[in-house]
């Protein structure tokens, strides 16, 4: 494919355009050619995404990575106060929302949890007979209950791979059942084998909130800053966003987790739409200002003292609070930069007594790789290499821009492939490697092994990453990392390897991609 | 092969497959087998004309009851002793056809009913379209152990024939059921009998039977009934005991070879051509002649 | 306790009983066998499933139940064939003998 100017090719990259006439949203590939599958370097990424020949591949052996349905997406919409969601799905497909209390229960009421937090979920258990016969009576029967047991503003209706094999007509049972109900339907299409891409459920899940929950707005809140943000994103980090928005008189819109329904329904009066993961928030952020007018920024999310003071200069600039964050800028660098400069000067030492930079490994999503590679770099650590859960065009642009501004990388694209993950750390053999909680990421080594991010549901201070705050705490963290060795020291010598040393032999982490001729 | 003989007849929708099971039934039950027909269509019509035109509770509708299931809940006693099975499925536009019919048929296993009936012939009549898995389900292991597909001349006949032939070579190497043969069905000039002929050589099929088209049959659906039981003696009650005894004595089971999409559509083209050709020879000749129905 | 509002709909005495489920403290016979073979030391389940099925038992069975993870060879590690494509419909149709 080749392009007369810019701006064709950018058209050509994704869509941009959204349609809320339709039942869901175009998954991933499709809207921007995602792809879960790659490794070589960044450069070499961004060349064949330029040029139209990126491709996805299969692989011969995959590991069980998310779908589009629990990847998160369950867990996060039972949250939604006032709300009731239904899956509909055999009962296996709802088992993650168990986790609700593992995942929150933790976050102490007095920072702001709510005390009660009742979850309402219910699943229409599609049994055999369901299937063959189709289970369009049960969902509307399920529909009836909900509203009366929990009388919610909006009830979630969430697909799965069941559904969507036997042409389950939701829609059709939405129509039905909508006059007769005061809640809000919200039909939510993510089916695990409708996308390879976990984000497509993302999408889906927007889709649905801009189609049937917000409202065409009846004023404008100049202070309202719409801010979604992922699960990853720990309790502190709300905090954090509260925090300095307060400071400058903005209110944080802050969806999905622990929001009201009345909160979705707003986000049409908000000044802006602010991002924690760019891609994350995309699909809303351009619903959002195609449909209502709402501005929006995807670039950068703020990890980093850097990042932070442009994602705020961002904002100020929407809500004509310019000055004031100017001066919040100030006042915090006061305060955090000196640590910053702390945790520097000692990563430094380190190098300088190694030799060499100390080099990190990331498993991280789309959005962190672009906000985190700029963040190791401002820390003085280099990244050799990253690893990506997926990748698709909707970051093209920002990931050539790092990759001018920190260097050239190798990358590895794959969601939850722990044995890829095992293989390129072992071959690269960080000074520290960074793994995604449910990664299958423990590493046998003898350097430094941790976690890249929390959930939502920590509260820990030393948890954070965003903001100035999280700048600072995450620092520290990797320092600490980095210096204390005992617990894999101790993983290495009493527990086997998972993988047979012919694996690291390999020299491709793709060895089991098929390569379509 | 075991004592029992279990055949799968599959066939293109509305080709007379059911019309051809049912009246295969009924030939052998009157030569004295015990035979037992199940349908695998969701319109649960196969076994309609050995019962009077009745149709019978289906197993998916005993196992939807809730109920459990009782074999008098799904075996009913048709013409000359037929034992009918109806498979049931949902209704157009929901659900999943295929799910149900290996949902039935797992239940069949479940509740012995071959152990208990001990039937000399077990006879499969299936949706030819074999649109997903479970409409392969009599293919495969431990269900029919020989298949015969009913076809005429029509394009789109042969064409579900063909698919078919793809479906058995997919099993055929892990223990599923063999070829035995076409029942050229609505064969009544000769044209459409070399028609089917060359499709058979070409794909290294055998024909198991001619079958033309009928008043008798006509007639007999009418009142619910196979020509076996409405006109015995006629000569079209007789091709299905001809049938019959072909099936009972056929021991041949072969992995047919399935054309390609290509292939099927030059073989396809060449007959239009053919026909065309002939259409315009008789033109020219005599008056109007009617080439019987050769659609493509 | 009065269904109204599905009275309104249905007819009044005609509302079917609901069968839906509400948060079940279970799963599906896959998650019992997939529990199963993942506390068995040194068996690697294969899930012949849809990409989600590993992690969503993951998290309800194994996380949900007080933290627990799935060691070495349970949790994300388990195989699972190659999720079913963005053609998926026709992924679906082919049985996938792979």
């Amino acid at each position: 494919m080749v392009f007369a100017t810019r701006d064709e090719a950018d058209s050509a990259l994704y869509e941009k355009r959204i349609d809320l006439s339709q039942a869901t949203c175009p998954n991933r590939e499709q809207r921007a050619n995602g792809i879960n599958i790659f490794y070589g370097k960044a450069s070499d990424l961004i060349e064949k995404a330029r040029s139209g020949c990126l491709q996805n591949h299969e692989r011969g052996f995959a590991q069980s990575s998310g779908c589009s349905l629990n990847f998160y997406l369950s867990v996060r919409i039972g949250t939604i106060r006032d709300a009731a969601t239904i899956f509909h799905a055999p009962v296996g497909c709802s088992s993650s929302a168990l986790g609700y209390r593992e995942l929150f229960r933790g976050v102490p009421v007095e920072l702001g949890r709510p005390a009660e937090y009742d979850l309402h979920w219910m699943t229409t258990n599609l049994r055999e007979k369901d299937v063959v016969y189709g289970a369009g009576d049960k969902l509307k029967k399920a529909i009836y209950e909900a509203q009366e047991r929990y009388n919610p503003k909006a009830i979630f209706i969430l697909t799965s791979c069941t559904t969507g094999i036997i042409g389950e007509d939701i829609e059709g049972a939405v129509a039905d059942v909508q006059p007769h109900i005061d809640a809000r339907l919200v039909p939510i299409h993510c089916e695990g084998v409708r996308s390879r891409i976990v984000q497509t459920g993302y999408d889906a899940f927007w889709h649905a909130v801009l189609k049937y929950l917000v409202k065409k707005p009846e004023k404008k809140q100049t202070d309202l800053v719409n801010v979604a943000s992922m699960l990853s994103y720990t309790w502190q980090d709300r905090l954090e966003i509260q925090r300095l928005l307060g400071k400058i008189g903005l209110r944080a819109n802050l969806i999905p987790e622990f929001a009201t329904v009345e909160q979705f329904q707003q986000l049409s009066e908000a000044a802006v739409t602010a991002p924690l993961c760019p891609t994350y928030t995309d699909y809303l952020s351009r619903g959002l200002e195609q449909e209502y007018g709402v501005p929006y920024f995807l670039y950068p999310s703020p990890m980093g003292i850097t990042n932070t003071d442009e994602w705020l200069r961002q904002i100020g600039k929407y809500t004509g609070k310019s000055d004031e964050v100017e001066a919040l800028i100030e006042e915090e660098h006061r305060i955090w930069m000196p640590k910053m400069q702390a945790i520097r000067s000692e990563f430094d030492r380190i190098a300088a007594e190694k030799g060499s930079k100390v080099s990190v490994l990331g498993s991280l999503g789309q959005g962190r790789l672009l906000a985190q590679m700029p963040f190791f770099d401002e820390l003085g650590l280099v990244s050799p290499a990253a690893m990506s859960q997926d990748y698709d065009n909707l970051i093209l642009e920002e990931l050539e821009e790092v990759v001018s501004r920190v260097g050239d990388f190798d990358l590895l694209v794959n969601t939850f492939q722990a044995a890829e993950q095992s293989h390129i750390t072992t071959k690269l053999d960080p000074d520290l490697t960074l793994t995604c909680p449910f990664q299958g990421g423990a590493y046998k080594r003898i350097k430094g092994a941790t976690r890249i991010h929390a959930l939502r549901g920590d509260p820990h201070p030393w948890s954070a990453q965003s903001g100035y705050t999280g700048a600072v705490a995450y620092g520290n963290f990797l320092l600490q990392a980095l210096k204390s060795r005992s617990f894999q020291k101790t993983l290495k010598e009493k527990t086997k390897d998972s993988y047979r040393d012919w694996w690291f032999k390999q020299s491709n982490p793709l060895y089991y991609m098929k390569r379509v001729v | 092969m075991t004592k029992m003989r279990s055949v799968a007849i599959y066939g293109k929708g509305g080709i007379g497959k059911s019309t051809t099971t049912s009246n295969l039934s009924a030939a052998l039950a009157d030569m004295g087998k015990r035979v037992i027909q199940i349908g695998c269509d969701p319109k649960s019509d196969s076994t309609n004309n050995l019962r009077g035109g009745r149709s019978i509770p289906t197993v998916l509708d005993a196992i939807r009851s809730g109920k459990p299931v009782e074999l008098d809940d799904i075996v009913y006693e048709g013409f000359g002793g037929v034992l009918c099975i109806e498979a049931g499925g949902p209704e157009p536009g929901v659900g999943c056809a295929g799910r149900g019919i290996i949902a039935a048929i797992e239940l069949l296993r479940q509740k012995k009913v071959f152990e208990e009936y001990k039937p000399d012939v077990v006879l499969y009549d299936v949706l030819g379209d074999v649109v997903c898995g479970g409409f392969s389900v009599p293919i495969r292991e431990g269900v029919a152990e020989q298949v015969y597909t009913v076809t005429s001349a029509d394009f789109m006949a042969i064409y579900a024939a063909n698919n078919l032939f793809k479906g058995i070579q997919k099993y055929a190497n892990s223990g599923g059921a063999l070829f035995s043969g076409i029942i050229a069905n609505s064969v009544t000039l000769p044209v459409q009998r070399e028609i089917i002929d060359d499709f058979a050589s070409r794909t290294g099929t055998t024909i198991a039977e001619y079958v033309p088209r009928s008043d008798t049959i006509t007639r007999s659906e009418l009142l619910g009934q196979t020509a076996i039981e409405y006109d015995p003696d006629s000569t079209q009650a007789e091709v299905y005991r001809s049938l019959a005894r072909t099936l009972l004595k056929n021991e041949e089971r072969y992995v047919p070879k399935p054309l390609e999409a290509a292939e099927l559509k030059v073989w396809a083209e060449s007959w239009s051509d053919r026909l065309l050709t002939k259409k315009n020879d008789a033109r020219s000749t005599s008056g109007s002649r009617n080439i019987a129905s050769t659609s493509t | 306790m009065t269904d109204s509002k599905a009275e309104e709909a249905y007819g009044p005495g005609k509302v079917p009983e609901p069968s839906a489920i509400e948060a079940p403290r279970f799963s599906c016979a896959l998650g019992g066998a997939l529990g199963t073979a993942v506390g068995i030391y040194g068996v690697v389940p294969i899930l012949h499933s849809g990409a989600g099925c590993g992690i969503g038992q993951l998290f309800g069975q194994l996380y949900a139940g007080g933290q627990n993870a799935g060691g070495p060879q349970g949790g994300p590690a388990p195989p699972a064939l190659p999720w079913w494509s963005t053609m998926w419909y026709s992924e679906v149709r082919r049985s996938s003998g792979t």
